[in-house]
């Protein structure tokens, strides 16, 4: 049949009435002798009416109150001067129209036509450079200058690892602790893959190390030698860095182990707001109960008003009665007091 | 527009911060209906519901009341789906199941519950699954094709593409939730 496809085509905007009247009236007609088309008509209507069953979900308040204070929050938290918010929305908005457009088909093409341009101008300073054996042309460029001393070479490797890392192309493919594993006080070295391997030493007090173990930690596919990262960053000495990394390390790595880990390492960190909400998050939803536990007890022992509703939320509703019974007890605390 | 809706508006834009919570909890609820439908997560809604709410903070000078305040909000919202996982770079996931309780069911209208005999405990399961499947502007030009009822040129209207550009993505999101749903039966 000469126009078949067109008419299949057709289905779905006829099932969304979305058809002129000429095209409904020829679409129907071709429906009265067409059984695969009328076959796949009554599929588009099963399809839709079973994810119309499946839909509605509403939140509960307590939720929607909980995310309205966090913004709020930052509202609050960031005033900024008149001018200094509309640049910045200016600049968004240009990013975002910018990132938009770029994805529409039409602007695909000369995207990538900008792309290949920029590469071959990248390409031509990096060829006259002389310097082409990517990727570790650098590094074995750095090794080769006798003018630099060790500790130069060292600097640079350094600089390039901390490239890579911000690059996010690279690769961790070992962590080795000297001394044994659980002598803090020894070196930590790091080995990174780019195509050639190349290691970095230095103690838990290295801005670099303490760097890399940060993007482990984080990213690292590896799940024992995301552990190992995990690990030596609760021995670290605390800073804002290695507490943020492991408030999300304690939210979103999938080894509950390393979310024990950073756990452990959060709650003998000084109560603070981000670290409520850390505890919050999980005491809400964590996959692990014991670790749920964790959280509700540390809420109950902060005192913090704050956490009150994400308490009453889970003493109310949570599906485990014991967590429930557990929540309670937090909350009868804040009576008590 | 309501005169209260008209006022808090008004009051934002004159740098009253504190109205804007009012206007939170009279739109939160929706707000996060859709983020939820547009992500498949709680978690992501989360971030969504507030990416969306300090967008239409920072820009609620713009809004001329020259369309109701929701349309305007949910341009917003409906836009930050559509890039949601492109900006973040990481893929989309279904909840686990371990949210539920943080979420209300709302019971079907009466026509859908006519249908009930479709309805299995895993069917919303299956649909979120297949969901999740699609990309981040399948999903939302689905999903307010489907599920919010707009027309193609309104689709396009608020993602700000053209009508083509919808009706692509709408073919493209219908073929592969058929086939995963075919397939899942």
């Amino acid at each position: 049949m000469a126009g078949h496809s067109r008419f299949k085509e057709m289905l779905l905007l006829y099932h969304y009435g979305e058809l002129t009247n000429a095209e409904r009236r020829r679409l129907e007609s071709h429906l009265t002798t067409c059984d695969e088309c009328r076959a796949e008509l009554e599929q588009l209507t099963t399809m839709q009416r079973q994810f119309s069953l499946a839909s509605q979900k509403a939140a509960q308040p307590e939720l929607i109150e909980r995310l309205n204070r966090r913004v709020m929050r930052q509202i609050q938290s960031r005033p900024r001067p008149a001018w200094f918010g509309r640049v910045r929305q200016l600049a968004e908005d240009i990013l975002d129209e910018l990132g938009h457009s770029l994805i529409r088909p039409r602007y695909q093409l000369i995207s990538a036509g900008v792309i290949f341009l920029v590469g071959v101008l990248v390409g031509k300073i990096w060829l006259s450079t002389g310097l082409i054996h990517d990727p570790d042309m650098l590094l074995n460029f750095i090794g080769q200058q006798a003018a630099l001393s060790r500790t130069d070479q060292a600097m640079f490797q350094r600089a390039v690892a901390n490239y890579m890392l911000q690059s996010g192309n690279v690769e961790i493919a070992e962590l080795v602790q000297s001394g044994g594993a659980e002598n803090a006080g020894g070196l930590v070295q790091v080995n990174l893959k780019v195509e050639k391997s190349f290691a970095l030493s230095g103690g838990l007090d290295d801005p670099m190390i303490l760097n890399t173990l940060r993007y482990s930690a984080l990213h690292d596919q590896d799940s024992p030698r995301r552990t190992r990262a995990v690990r030596l960053l609760t021995e670290a000495v605390p800073t804002p860095e290695n507490e943020n990394t492991l408030a999300a390390v304690a939210r979103h790595d999938p080894l509950s182990l390393n979310r024990q880990e950073a756990l452990e390492f959060l709650a003998k960190r000084p109560i603070s707001e981000s670290l409520l909400q850390t505890f919050m998050s999980i005491a809400l939803r964590d996959s692990s109960r014991s670790l749920r536990e964790s959280a509700i007890e540390y809420l109950g022992e902060s005192g913090s008003a704050e956490v009150v509703p994400v308490l009453a939320l889970v003493s109310a509703h949570d599906p485990d009665a014991e967590l429930r019974l557990l929540a309670q007890k937090q909350l009868a605390r804040f009576t008590q007091e | 527009m309501e005169n209260e809706e008209v006022d808090l508006i008004r009051r934002v834009q004159e740098g009253q911060t504190a109205a804007f919570d009012l206007i939170m909890r009279r739109y939160g609820e929706r707000v996060m209906s859709c983020a939820y439908q547009f992500t498949k997560n709680t978690c992501d809604a989360e971030d969504l519901y507030q990416e969306t709410f300090l967008k239409v903070y920072r820009n609620i000078h713009t809004f001329r009341f020259e369309s109701e305040f929701f349309t305007w909000v949910y341009r917003i919202l409906s836009n930050h789906a559509f890039n949601f996982y492109r900006r973040r770079k990481r893929m989309s996931v279904v909840d686990p199941g371990e949210d539920d309780y943080l979420w209300e069911t709302i019971p079907a209208d009466e026509d859908t519950l006519a249908d009930a005999e479709l309805y299995n405990p895993s069917l919303r399961d299956r649909v979120d699954r297949a969901l999740v499947e699609l990309s981040s502007q399948q999903r939302v030009v689905f999903i307010l094709k489907h599920y919010e009822g707009k027309k193609i040129k309104e689709i396009a209207a608020l993602l700000d593409c053209t009508e083509g550009t919808v009706k692509r993505y709408l073919f493209r999101a219908t073929r592969k939730l058929q086939y995963m749903m075919g397939e899942n039966n």
